[in-house]
């Protein structure tokens, strides 16, 4: 079971670039009405139900939005009233999940989630929060997480993440026969078919290998691999799994035969070191959802200027970035609500809905929610490419879109709002 | 499908499995304890030897001191801990270890944390045997190598030492072996001292072949209790047929896509059906 929620993280496209720490040089933030004057007003209570304990912690995608609400409240707050901020963990599990959104919800009236990270969350609440009339803006791995009227994700989603990999895997390495491994867990259907269908439509040959997660016999996966004949991988799976599969791959030399591309949770600032990075050099290719950590642009040094001013002891990573952004997303929609006496549930979740996209370089395209009738949400789909180098992370590809034919629906509606890539992040390529 | 190559991957795990399987049976013909806590014994012994590489002290320090930890926390509790319960049930006994299991699997993960990549690097990963169109890492072979020279070395530890006669005594009957002057709790001991240094050799070996983890490397001891049923819990040579048997098993049900999705089951199917068939009496390897 443990493994199963290891693999689940894995999945968790959400996991995205994490990094450590930056000593990168921040200014002043940029927080909400930046009045430099505390909120003092009735709070404005928001929410989140993220893992925190159990298999595995997210906490720092909460703590760097509760750094942003704390700038926000420092600096006049929403309109004169303050935001507070309430998180809760789901330990990894359904039903803990369901009582601490009903906590929340119904017992603390919160008027919006914010932040939630969670491998199982979604599944446990989407349906509760249609009924209840309240949103989420957060990051998640199941396929609730991107299909629900009422929740709508920063990061692409484990799909998308793969999507963008196998897409690399064909427009740049030439890959006609592609596998798709993932450990047999819940949602791993989901995952490897989408693939199977993206290459359907691509002229990819994607054969999907699920696996058992229980089992410590790695060397006989890569070599199930191999018998496939496929010339090329996307292996799911987290950063110390894949550590793991690409050390037993590198035993049979399987780089020389076959091209890695792995999703966005191998982009961890502990896998170079995890593995043979003289024998992974320039042979691993890692899809990216949010802009490298590194990146000098506007958003992204305003996060580093938050963390450093109101979270300096939280870990500055890919969590951390999407928490911001979900935070800074859900205050710029709740300060079009010009009266602070109109502030509540129902009026922050119209004012998220109706929200004009929002330009960040953290993200490839603008986010956005797409109007209260929008019944899915994927706004993060376009990504990134990186590779390891000489023993350290080299940003490969900028933005780009994988085309996923699945997500027509989704492209349809961008067309309408007149959403376009735009890759702001500014790094070194 | 070609299984061969297959086979020739089950060699390093069921030499982890054999490994662990004569560990569990030693102690357990001793004290008639089955020590869950096997597993996490190996798991501080791949760690400390992680975290002393990774702070430059030579590797070979780090296999000693982490084999040497694993060692005296076995030893340590088959001290203290054990022979205050020595007379209560088989199953109490075995649960205090489990107990054990989940602390040293707590305190890891507090100390080490879990899901991350990292990885215990051997000399021999890179050196190989092709074996099938596979190759077989030098470190897997040494696996093997060591789990045949324990299952050896240990048969004449028993067969023809001092401490391996009382060893079998206590094995046959504990209160006898203590009316007759055998010494029963520093024999016991001893066999806990065994137990902790296999341990803590598998442990590593497992941290290099799989991962370095702290539930991995706790739950190693449950495929093991399956090798060491097939030997009875009783022959050693049986207990390293055992656990070659279910690595093996397991390696190869990956060539089967129907069912390798319960691969890991493999081992304790084999040795439930073993039971069933053989019966209750015997065991591979139960004549010796």
């Amino acid at each position: 079971m443990k493994r199963i929620f290891c693999v689940a993280a894995g999945l968790f496209a959400a996991a995205l670039l994490v990094g450590s720490g930056s000593a990168m040089a921040a200014g002043k933030p940029d927080c909400g009405l930046n009045t430099g004057k505390a909120a003092t007003g009735q709070p404005i209570p928001v929410g989140a139900v993220t893992s925190m304990s159990g298999i595995g912690s997210f906490k720092e995608a909460d703590e760097a939005a509760k750094a942003y609400f704390d700038c926000v409240n420092a600096n006049g707050g929403i309109h004169g009233r303050p935001i507070t901020y309430h998180d809760e963990d789901d330990q990894s599990k359904l039903d803990v999940a369901a009582q601490a959104a009903k906590k929340l919800v119904g017992d603390e009236g919160v008027y919006i989630m914010v932040g939630s990270t969670s491998f199982i969350e979604c599944i446990a609440n989407a349906d509760y929060y249609i009924k209840q009339n309240i949103l989420e803006v957060g990051l998640g791995i199941p396929s609730q997480c991107y299909k629900s009227k009422n929740i709508a994700e920063i990061n692409a989603g484990p799909l998308q993440s793969g999507i963008g990999g196998a897409d690399y895997a064909r427009r740049k390495l030439h890959a006609k026969k592609l596998v798709c491994w993932i450990f047999k867990v819940p949602g791993a259907d989901y995952i490897c078919g989408g693939i199977e269908n993206w290459g359907k439509h691509f002229g990819v040959n994607v054969v999907s290998i699920y696996s058992d997660p229980s089992s410590v016999d790695v060397q006989s996966l890569v070599l199930q691999y191999a018998a496939t004949g496929a010339d090329s991988l996307m292996v799911f799976g987290t950063d110390d799994i894949g550590a793991q599969i690409l050390n037993a791959a590198q035993g049979q030399d399987l780089a020389a035969k076959m091209n890695f591309t792995v999703p966005t949770s191998y982009y961890t600032v502990r896998l170079p070191g995890a593995i043979d990075s003289k024998y992974w050099n320039n042979r691993l290719w890692v899809n990216s959802e949010l802009a490298p950590m590194d990146s000098k642009a506007k958003d992204n040094m305003n996060w580093h200027a938050v963390m450093d001013a109101y979270g300096p002891k939280v870990l500055k990573d890919s969590f951390s970035q999407a928490g911001y952004i979900a935070a800074r997303i859900v205050v710029r929609a709740m300060l079009t609500i010009k009266d602070p006496a109109k502030i509540n549930r129902s009026t922050v979740t119209a004012a998220v809905q109706n929200m004009t996209p929002y330009h960040t370089d953290i993200l490839c395209q603008p986010w956005y929610w797409g109007g209260p009738g929008a019944t899915e949400h994927n706004a993060n789909h376009v990504t990134r490419t990186v590779t390891v180098q000489d023993g350290k992370w080299k940003n490969l590809e900028g933005c780009h879109d994988s085309d996923d034919p699945s997500i027509e629906s989704i492209r349809v509606l961008e067309k309408k709002l007149g959403i376009k890539v735009e890759d702001r992040a500014i790094i070194k390529y | 499908m070609n299984l061969l190559p297959f086979v020739a991957s089950g060699i390093g795990v069921g030499a982890v499995y054999a490994l662990s399987s004569v560990g569990l049976v030693v102690l357990y013909r001793a004290s008639g304890t089955l020590n869950f806590a096997f597993g996490a014994f190996g798991g501080l012994a791949a760690f400390f030897a992680f975290e002393l590489s990774r702070n430059d002290v030579p590797q070979v320090i780090g296999w000693i001191v982490g084999i040497a930890v694993s060692t005296i926390i076995s030893y340590g509790y088959g001290r203290i801990f054990a022979p205050r319960m020595a007379h209560r049930d088989r199953v109490v006994r075995a649960v205090a270890t489990l107990g054990l299991a989940l602390f040293l699997l707590g305190a890891m993960a507090l100390y080490w944390g879990v899901g991350r990549a990292r990885r215990l690097v051997l000399p021999t990963d890179l050196d190989y045997v092709l074996l099938f169109g596979v190759r077989v890492s030098v470190t897997r072979l040494i696996a093997l190598g060591i789990a045949l020279l324990m299952a050896g070395g240990i048969g004449l530890l028993l067969s023809r030492t001092r401490i391996g006669l009382a060893m079998r005594a206590l094995a046959s009957d504990r209160n006898i072996s203590s009316v007759i002057g055998v010494r029963v709790n520093a024999t016991d001991s001893f066999a806990w001292l065994v137990n902790g240094a296999f341990a803590g050799i598998a442990g590593i070996l497992l941290a290099n072949i799989n991962r370095l983890d702290p539930g991995v490397l706790t739950f190693l001891v449950i495929p093991a209790i399956a090798s060491a049923i097939l030997a009875r819990l009783s022959s050693l040579w049986g207990a390293f047929i055992g656990g070659m048997i279910c690595g093996e098993v397991e390696a190869v049900l990956t060539g089967f896509p129907d069912i390798m999705l319960i691969r890991s089951a493999g081992p304790y199917i084999v040795a439930l059906l073993f039971i069933m068939v053989v019966g209750a009496g015997q065991g591979v390897g139960s004549r010796e």
